[in-house]
Formats: C-alpha cells, structure tokens, sequence
C-alpha cells in the first residue's frame, strides 16, 4: 500500500458523459463510493492514492469547490481546439468499457490524473476503441484468466505483432474479461518514451517505460498486475520464420519477481504472428530511421490483420529467493517460466481450428 | 532555554525572504546576511550586509557564533559567467562550510534542487536519493549546482561532527518566489514542447519555509527530496496558473525563447518539459513527519497572483 494512503482521497469519477452532459465532472468522494471492483483489494487502480489537502486557507478556492472541474478541460498534450474531439469521443465511450475502467476505482487527483500521469478519461476514450478491435476485428478469447491472482502479479509471456498490439490486447482483457477488471500496467520498451505524442500517449493509459524501479514500486506500493514481455523487441520485432518461438527470455523479471516475491503468471498468446507478419526486420534501414527493427509486413505499414487471438493463462509460478543469486541460478528458474509459456503456446496453436476463424 | 539562533544567507533572495520570515516567526534568532540591501526584516532578526565570500562574513560568522546556517545564497542568473557562478555557488560554499567548522556550527543546512537529477526520457519514476545527479550531462548550466549538491553531499561522512542537511525540493511556485520554473510560467503566453507533456511535481513557498524549519531540527541529517501535494501534467500546470499555453515544435522554442513575450530559459532547461524528473520525497516525510500543508491547485493557483 502506497504510504499515501492514509491521506485524504479524492476521487474523480470519470464518468459517462451523458450522465453529466459536458457540464461538470461527476464526482464522488468519500468511503461510501468505492467501486465494488476495488473492495476485493486486488484492483491494481486501488493503492492509486493521492493526498489532496487544506483548501479552505484561500479564499479563492472556495468560489472553485476542487471538484468542480470540466471534464474535457485537462487531457492531453494537444492545443485547444482538439480539446472538442475529446468531447466527442467521450460520447463515443461505450458503456462496458466506463462501467470496467470505474470498476477500477482509479485513485486520481483534483485534475484526473494518477501520480504516474495515467488519466482514467483517456483511457476509456482509447479503449473504447480498443473494445472494438478486442470483441470485432481480433475476436479475442481468454482461457483460463481466473488463474491471474488478486494482488500483485507479472504477466509473463510472448510478444510478436511488431507493434504491440498483443500488449493490448492483453490489458483489454485484463479490463474487459478478467472478474475483477485488473489495470495491466504493461512495461514498455525505453524507445517509446522518446518520440513525441507517443510518449504522452502511452503515459496517458498507464503504460510506464521498463525500468526495474518502476516496476519494483508498482508492484511494492500498489499490488499492481505488470505485464513484461522478457524477450523485448527481439520478440516483438521476430520474422516470419520464427513464428511462436521463444527468442530468449531476459532475467531482470525473474530477479524482480524474487526480490518483490510477486507470483508469476505466464500466458501464450496465439494470433499475434499472424495478425502482422514480417519478413524481415530491415535493419539497416532501422539503424537509419533510429528504430530498434524495420518491419516489412505484407500491409507495408505494420497494421493488422484480423487474426483470432486466443490468450492462455497458466497457472502462478511462485519462486524461493531475493533476486540477486548468480545467473546460474536465475537461469534455470527462466528457462522454467519459459517452458510453461512454450507449452501454453504449443496447447493454444493445436486447439485452434483456423487462423483467421474458430 | 535560549532560542535558537541561525545564520541564512542570501536572505534578500525570494526565498532567503521566506526563510527570514518563516523562522523568525517560529522563535529563531535570525541573522540574515546578504550583499544586497536586506529591508523590513522582522522583529527580532538582525541584518548583516556582507559578501559571504569577503572577509565581513568571517566576522559575523566569529561574533554570532550560530547554532545553525541556512546557506541559501546562489547565483542563478545565467546570463552570469559561469566562471563567476562557480565562484559562488561552489567555492562560495565550501567557504562558507569551512567558516561553519571554524565557528563550531552545530548545522548546516544547503537547499539544492530536484533538478541536480537531470530530465532523461529513461528516468526511472520517483527518483531516490540515492539516483545519480546527472543533469550536468544534458543541462551544462547548472553544472555548478550538482558539483555543490555533490560536495555538500559528501561533507557528510567527511565532517560527522556537523549536522549537514541537503535538501532537494521539487519545483517551488508561490506568489514571491523567483525560480527559473517561475519564470518560465510567468508570461501571459507559455510554450510546451508539441507532443511532451512530463509529470512534474510542486510545492508551495511556504511548505519549502516548513521544509527548512523540520530541516534545522536538532538530529536531523542527511540528503533528501522534499516532495509537495503531488503531481501533474506539465499542461496542467500551465494552465492552472492563468497562462495561455501555446504547444511548440522544439526547433521552434529554439528561437522564440526569449523573443515574442515567451521566457528566456536555457537549452539545457528545455528537457524539464520534455522528460520527467519526479522524485520520492517518502525519507524526508518519515524523518520528519513533513507534509505540504497547501494542496496541487491551492499550489498552482498561487502563481495567479503573480499576473494581474
């Protein structure tokens, strides 16, 4: 639990913008307005605490009650006049993904923002997209995502798709099928924190560059689900012929799921190769364009295809240690986690029927 | 018990000022040194106008005899030569500790800065205080300040018999204050770098007053961030305080900082709106129960004072 928390709350419920009609934020705060996804203490949202204090002494601050912030007023690194897009897309957020991301209970300040800077808002507004894509472009199935713990956990398992586009997917589910919705905090590569608007992008819903530090306090101060995928962009950036193989996990999540005794769960993901395949990682022309590989996809730009995704979650490997053993110690443990995410895979591949169905 | 007395220098500076107030409110004997004329001072406070690095200080120094110094005086112009501004923001304080050690100075308390950590894309979130100050490699200009903060930071081990303090507080805001953050979101029209939005943290001027009076407590040693209310989005911060914010491509800020009514802020600045550099302020909260007593929008409103 954050050290925060003993603080007091404040709470913006980003609410459905019908209920509150562009007008002022629907706020509630207090005990009494907990979610219920959040009462199980495995919301990963829920340890997402900021202290908010002494408004009184200002007597400015009490024409301005604190909560009575326009919605669409603080969002995004973008000019003013986008700001009216963000006021249509936030009619445009379904239903299901407000009700999920609510059940959350995200701890965010006055302004709508967790001390990460992940804003609920821009989330639903994202994933009320990514909804779409999840139930009708990839048509994704889970199998067996009850075995994701309450509390802290790591999301293990193996990336391709070139754009992380199974990072996703993956969060999508943890927020639209797992019971509680879980906030999948997915460890991002170093490179995405440098280009601009994609790095206030990626900040806006959650998603943190992979530090260990990072993970480490995620995981410490607010019993959050962060998703790593060990093989990095060798993974994700693998060509055709490597399809559903395992380019070499690395040990930093091993060592960090010691050293925070965080139960692992590992899962297969099966329509990713498909979904956008290379063939090859142009690396001379990556060098050029200072990119960590150049895919070549038959959609020249890496878009995807509609693919079937079928995620399979294996049962949480728990390990003995503190995370500083010597490799020849850690390695073993890997090559375990990586065996049971190899042999998800390989049970995902023959149960599915077709590629692009079943 | 007889009060406490303590020695602040660079007291005619926007924050010396605070610190005079503060702590003379609070039952210290403050005895505020500055070149620069030192006016209404409060009841109590006694003004000492010499150059910290002129012989005058020594003197004041031998006949105070202070229980503490609160070493505050910098130079943070930079249109200063840096050869002067390491005259006085590092050797100056070096002196000035030496002095403390000839005095028999029970404390030493230097504000250093959040910034010493450096804005880097790949900045983990939160920085302990143990992070490497690296913001010499991308923000040259303020070399002069992490070469103190470092110096200062090792008097720790290197002279135990003195309670030496470092504190690194976050970006400080306030209707007085003048700090380069200031001053950056003083104009009507404030640039952001198009496409970067970093979290950023503040506190009020008077919650770093509050900081520098836990700091001065009896006991108390060692290096540590000082965090306020929480954090935001530069954009929040922006338009939080009154400002009309106006997204810029870099190459752009380039040439209009400085010109068109827009702040004059040094290249090496410009990674602060573009990285973050957050940091965890829980070792000076548990050491001395410090907590910000304004709140985020109590915080950033307070620069609406400064336009009018």
């Amino acid at each position: 639990m954050s050290p925060r928390s003993g603080l007091t709350r404040s709470r913006i419920r980003c609410g459905p913008p019908r209920a509150c009609a562009g007008k002022t934020a629907c706020v509630d705060d207090g005990p009494g307005a907990r979610r219920p996804g959040s009462a199980a203490g495995g919301g990963s949202g829920a340890a997402l605490v900021h202290p908010t204090r002494k408004r009184e002494a200002d007597p400015e601050q009490r024409e301005a009650p604190v909560h009575d912030i326009p919605r669409v007023a603080y969002d995004a690194a973008v000019p003013r006049p986008f700001r009216a897009w963000e006021a249509v897309l936030d009619r445009l957020v379904d239903p299901e993904t407000d009700a999920r991301i609510e059940a959350l209970a995200p701890s965010v300040n006055e302004y709508g923002y967790d001390r990460w800077g992940a804003s609920p808002a821009a989330t639903k507004r994202a994933f009320s997209f990514v909804r779409w894509l999840y139930r009708n472009y990839f048509r994704v199935e889970v199998h067996g995502i009850d075995r994701v713990p309450p509390g802290r956990a790591l999301l293990i398992g193996n990336h391709s798709a070139q754009l992380a586009y199974d990072g996703m997917l993956i969060a999508a589910a943890m927020i639209l099928d797992a019971e509680p919705p879980r906030f999948a905090r997915a460890m991002i590569e170093r490179f995405f924190a440098v280009p601009p608007f994609v790095n206030v992008a990626m900040a806006r819903m959650g998603q943190l560059i992979g530090i260990p530090e990072n993970a480490e306090r995620l995981l410490m101060e607010e019993e959050a689900l962060v998703l790593v995928f060990p093989e990095g962009e060798r993974g994700g950036g693998k060509v055709w012929r490597d399809r559903y193989k395992i380019m070499g996990f690395g040990q930093g999540f091993l060592r960090l799921a010691l050293k925070t005794q965080t139960p692992i769960v590992p899962f297969g993901f099966i329509g990713g190769e498909e979904m956008c395949p290379s063939f090859s990682r142009m690396e001379p022309l990556a060098r050029l364009l200072g990119l960590p590989y150049a895919p070549l996809t038959p959609t020249v730009l890496p878009l995807p295809l509609p693919a079937k995704v079928h995620i399979w979650f294996g049962e949480p490997l728990r390990f003995e240690g503190q995370g500083d053993e010597d490799d020849h110690v850690i390695t073993p443990k890997v090559r375990q986690v990586e065996t049971a995410v190899k042999a998800l895979i390989d049970a995902g591949l023959a149960a599915r029927k077709g590629v692009f169905f079943g | 018990m007889s009060a406490r007395s303590v020695v602040i220098t660079g007291a005619a500076g926007s924050i010396g000022q605070l610190a005079v107030e503060r702590l003379a409110r609070r039952g210290f004997r403050v005895h505020a040194v500055d070149k620069r004329a030192l006016e209404r001072l409060p009841l109590g406070s006694e003004a000492h106008q010499v150059d910290i690095s002129k012989r005058g200080f020594d003197d004041v120094l031998r006949r105070v005899r202070p229980d503490a110094v609160l070493h505050l005086a910098r130079e943070r112009r930079f249109t200063v030569a840096a050869r002067e501004r390491y005259r006085l923001n590092f050797e100056g304080t070096a002196r000035v500790f030496e002095l403390c050690l000839g005095a028999g100075v029970k404390k030493f308390v230097f504000p250093s800065r959040h910034t010493v950590y450096g804005a880097l894309a790949d900045n983990p979130a939160f920085l302990r205080e143990e992070h490497p100050p690296t913001a010499g490699r991308t923000f040259p200009e303020i070399q002069d300040l992490v070469a103190a903060d470092l110096y200062v930071s090792a008097l720790l081990w290197r002279n135990p018999e003195i309670e030496v303090v470092v504190l690194r507080p976050v970006n400080v805001l306030g209707p007085t204050v003048n700090t380069l953050f200031s001053r950056y979101l003083s104009p009507r029209r404030v640039f952001t770098v198009a496409g970067y939005d970093p979290v950023h943290q503040v506190l009020h001027e008077d919650d770093l007053a509050g900081a520098f009076e836990r700091a001065l407590a009896p006991g108390l040693r060692g290096v540590f961030n000082v965090t306020g209310p929480g954090e935001v989005p530069l954009h929040v911060i922006v338009e939080e305080s009154g400002a009309e914010r106006i997204p810029l491509p870099e190459p752009v800020i380039r040439i209009v900082r400085g010109r068109l009514g827009f702040a004059g802020i040094p290249q090496g600045a410009l990674d602060f709106l573009k990285y973050p550099c957050t940091v965890d302020g829980n070792r000076f909260r548990e050491a001395t129960g410090f907590v910000a007593e304004h709140g985020l929008r109590e915080t950033i409103r307070s620069l609406r004072g400064r336009r009018t």
